[in-house]
Formats: C-alpha cells, structure tokens, sequence
C-alpha cells in the first residue's frame, strides 16, 4: 500500500488567518487616517491615496487566496513592498505628530513569516522597520516598532511551524495506523485461507498419496475434495434451512463416509419444516442403504418440489433385494424410511429387482416454494 | 478406421486434454485440438469434425463463441459441452447456442463415448443434471396460461426428463414408459430444441436466480 501525500489542513487555515488579519488592518489603519486628517491636519490627498492602495491590496489579497498565490515569490515581494509605501507615504502626510499606519505590515510579516518561517518573518519584519526608520525620525519609537515587527515576525513563524509539525506528525501517526491495520486484515486473511488449505486441500493430497493404489479411494477423496473445494471457493454453499440444502449436506456425508458417489439433482426448493426434515431424513437413510448393500459405485438423488408435496427419488443400479423380507440388518428401511414418512403423512414406495432398487418418498409440504417469496 | 467418429477437443488445460486423449483415444478418431476460441473456430472449420468435444470456459469468449461462430459456416459440426462446474449459467449459454448436449468433465469415459456416438448420430446428450436444469426452467419460465407449445413441455416430455433426472437411462426410460428409446430419444430433441428457441434472456435470468438459491 502506498501512502499519499499527506495534505496539512492547518496551512489553508493559517492563511485564511493571515488575511483575516489583513482585513482587520486595513480597517484599522482607515480609522488612523481619518482621525488624522480630523486632529492632527494630516493631508487628505495623501490619506486618501494610502487608502487607495491599501483598500485595492487588501481586494486583491482575498483573490490571491482564492487562486493559491500567496506562497508565491512575487506575491510576497509585492505585498511587503506594498506595506512599505504605505508606512513611506505616512512621511508625506504634512503632519508633525502622530501616524496612521497602525499594524498594517503586521499581515505582510506573517505572511513571510508563514512561506519562509523565521527566516522569511524576521527579515520582512526588518524590511518593515527601515521603511519606518525613513518616515519618521522619533528614534525611540521607531526602534519599539522595529522591535515589535521582527518579533512578530519570528514568534508567528515560529508558531506556525510548531502548528504544522505536530499536525504532520498527527497525520503520519494516523497513516500508520491505518497501514497497520489493513496489513493485519491481509495476514489474517492469509492465515485462514492458509488454514483451510491445510485442513482440507493438504490433508486429502496425503491421503491420496498414501492411498495411490486404490483407484477408487483416490476417485473418492478428489471428488469430495473437489465439491468442499468449489462451495468454499465459490460460497455456494447452500443453507441447512432449506430441503436441498440438508439434503445436499447428507449426500456429500455419505459420499465422504462411504466412497460411493451421490448424485443430486433438484428442481425447486421448500424451506425446511418438521415434514421436511423427517423426508430428508428419510433420503438420507435410503442413500445410506443403497451405498451400503446395493454394492454400486454411484447412487442417484433426484428431488422435487411440485404444488403442496415434495418427492425424492433415491435410485441405485445394485443387486436389489426384496422389500418384503428385509433381514435383521436391513431394519432401516422399515424403521428410518417408513415409519419416519408415516408418521407425519407421507408415503413411501419401493422397486427393488436385480437391475437396480429406487425408493420413491412423498411428503405433502405447506410451506410456500422458496421462489416466490 | 474411416467409420470412427472423427472428434476435435478445445479445452485449454492441458492435463485434461491429455487425460481425455488417454480415455477416449482408443474408441473415436482424435483429430485435432485447440486452448483457445480463434484457434478452435479456424481449425474446426479446416478439419470438419463429426463432434466437437468443447469446454464451456475458453480464454477468448467462451465456448459459446466458438459453436455460434462455427454454426454459421459448419452447420454440421455437433458440439458436446463439457463443464467443471453444474452451473446453469454455463449450461444455458452453450445449450441456448446449439450444443446437442452437456456433461460434466467428472463423466466416465464409457458413459463419455456413449455420449460422443449419441451426438455425433444428431442425438441429445442429457444428463441428470441438465434433464433438472430444464425441468426447473420450464416450471419457472412458462406461465400456465401461455399455451404457446415452445414455451411449455407436454406432460410426456415432462416424464421423459424427470425418469432421466433420476438417473435412468434413456432405454430404462422407454421401458418405464412402455415407449421405445427412440420415442425417448425424439422427445429429448424436441425438448433440447425447445431450450434453444426459449428467450435467452429469460433463460439468463432463471440462471442467475437459480444461482442464488
């Protein structure tokens, strides 16, 4: 798994800050200019012009963020340059005293403070401070208002790194996690695909490989494998809960228990009742005698749900016998075939000769075909 | 020699067609074989088969590819479908598209000749399996009142299929008719003729519920 690239969220919300902040001085450094032009006769063309300037930059800036320019180079020159003519023009105000700028480069320094870290905001910040310096000529304020844009600048730079690191090493702890997890989920996997291969697939190879001399003993194991393989593969396995589903897990028991092959075919299917359930097993023990003593290698299976009953039809091509004076050993058929079907309503009919034996169950259902539900 | 069925295999496991050489080579004339669909359809038409012994799933369109292409020029050819898996859908495509039969490739080469001589006579191959595919079709697919005879099987198709599913041979069949395997043998065509106009997309549809169940 590869990882992407990791986006730091915290940097699109530093810079709507940033501009916020522009926005706040430039509203800041409109209330300076107009109490100046008010108190201290401040020249209004000059004002007014500043304004200008700042008003159009701080428009731009919302575009700016908008387009993704403000990391840009020029972007950045041309913003610091902007609030360096707008602290130059508050020399050519006419006034003696007082200043409208206000903190209007603070937005400029921690934008390069932002795209250049401490670097990038000490040095706009002294950018800042010698435009200051050129203005006006009050040394110790000059110097207080170096101080404090260089300081802005580092600190702000400083700040925001901090913020992105741990915000970065949030993500990568959450990347890493994340990567953990789904290689987990793939060795589990592994290991229980691995798991069954080696209960079943493996298992039965050494049986083959030891039984290599009974064709019909490795016959049997591939053909049992083979089925338990596919419905694995394939998750076709049906449900128990249905007639076919019980019937189809009984076939395959008895083709493992005893080597002779089940065939089964169904048309329809009846979800499994107390009926239903004495009916396949019922089946279940008429396959079990064929594979026993009818002395075949195949027995057919053939169910069908038609209206309100449901047949099976177990079929062998064996040495057949005569229903009628089953030995001692063959009490199944009287006990586990015909009693279990009459006992709740069925019927069952037998035609054994020396070509073969089919027991024909019946059993009237209730239950609603599977299909149209 | 000459009277041998002349037989051509497309199967694109190599094992297995080296299996079916070793069974059936004694008994039919093998001449040819192809992996995979554009190899098979040129190589059928340059060879003309009696019978196609054919895989359902072939790299390159599947079976079904090869029997439409072929039928249109090699109405002759016969095809018989051979499947690792039961499943209806594999049976409806290559049945729906003219195979005169289908079995599974677990089938014993005896009853395997059998069913190649069945077919290369213009016979119907069903096995158990397909005689319970088409019986549960045509109980879901026709509506009882449509009295369209494609559409629906007679009552004694309808009992030919159902002593095949048990397991019965078509001359057992006949017996437990009181009908000669002739008579058992004509219905099956007419049955396996009836799958191959049936609508395939219903027969598509029936599949993939079938599948579910």
């Amino acid at each position: 798994m590869t990882t992407p690239p990791l986006q730091v969220r915290v940097d699109a919300t530093l810079q709507r800050i940033i501009v916020g902040f522009r926005l706040v001085s430039a509203v800041w450094i409109t209330v300076l200019g107009i109490i100046g032009v008010v108190s201290w006769e401040a020249d209004v063309r000059v004002v007014i012009g500043a304004l200008a300037l700042v008003w159009a930059w701080t428009l731009l800036t919302f575009g700016a963020l908008r387009a993704g320019w403000l990391e840009s180079l020029p972007w950045l020159i041309a913003d610091l340059a902007v609030a360096m003519v707008v602290v130059a023009l508050d020399a050519f105000d006419g006034a003696s005293q007082g200043s409208f700028v206000g903190g209007f480069p603070t937005a400029s320094v921690l934008l390069w403070g932002y795209a250049h870290r401490i670097p990038g905001g000490v040095g706009s910040g002294l950018a800042v401070s010698v435009a200051i310096a050129i203005s006006e000529s009050n040394l110790t304020g000059n110097i207080t208002n170096s101080v404090l844009y260089v300081a802005v600048g580092g600190v702000a730079a400083w700040a925001f790194e901090v913020l992105r690191n741990s915000e970065l090493g949030r993500l990568r702890a959450e990347a890493a996690l994340e990567e953990e997890r789904g290689a987990r989920i793939r060795s589990e996997e592994r290991a229980e695909v691995a798991a069954h291969l080696h209960d079943s697939v493996l298992q039965t190879l050494a049986l083959i490989q030891k039984g290599s001399t009974d064709p019909s003993a490795v016959r049997n194991l591939a053909r049992v494998q083979e089925r338990e393989l596919r419905s694995w593969l394939l998750g076709t396995a049906k449900p128990h809960e249905t007639v076919i589903g019980a019937l189809e897990a009984a076939c395959s028991e008895i083709e493992k228990r005893s080597g002779v092959a089940v065939e089964l075919v169904a048309v329809g299917d009846r979800d499994l009742g107390e009926q239903t359930r004495a009916l396949v097993g019922a089946a279940r023990e008429s396959v079990m005698n064929a594979a026993r003593h009818a002395g075949v290698e195949k027995v057919s299976v053939y169910a069908e749900a038609d209206g309100d009953s449901m047949r099976i039809f177990v079929r062998d091509r064996g040495v057949g016998f005569d229903p009628s004076s089953v030995a001692a050993d063959r009490r199944g058929i009287a006990e586990s075939v015909r009693g279990r079907m009459e006992r709740h309503g069925g019927s069952v009919e037998i035609v054994s000769s020396g070509a073969g034996t089919e027991v024909r169950l019946l059993m009237p259902v209730e239950e609603i075909p599977i299909d149209e539900r | 020699m000459s009277d041998r069925t002349r037989v051509f295999l497309v199967d694109d496991h190599d094992l297995f067609r080296a299996g079916v050489r070793a069974e059936i080579g004694d008994h039919v004339e093998l001449i040819g074989e192809a992996d995979a669909v554009d190899a098979a359809i040129e190589l059928i038409r340059e060879r003309e088969p009696d019978v196609v012994l054919l895989d359902v799933h072939l790299p390159g369109g599947g079976g079904r590819a090869v029997i439409e292409a072929v039928r249109e020029t090699h109405p002759d050819v016969r095809f018989l479908a051979l499947s690792v898996s039961d499943a209806p859908q594999d049976v409806v495509d290559v049945v729906h598209a003219g195979a005169r039969g289908y079995v599974t490739k677990a089938i014993r080469s005896e009853e395997l000749i059998a069913a190649i001589e069945k077919v290369s006579n213009d016979d119907a191959v069903f096995s158990p399996k397909l005689a319970g595919f088409v019986l549960d079709a045509f109980t879901t697919l026709a509506p009882a009142d449509v009295d369209d005879e494609l559409a629906s099987l007679t009552a004694r198709e309808r009992e030919v299929l159902q002593l095949i599913a048990r397991g019965y041979t078509y001359r057992e069949t006949g017996e437990a008719l009181f009908i000669s395997v002739k008579t058992v043998e004509s219905h099956v065509g007419s049955v396996l003729r009836k799958l191959q106009l049936a609508n395939r997309n219903e027969l598509t549809r029936w599949a993939a519920k079938r599948e579910l169940i």
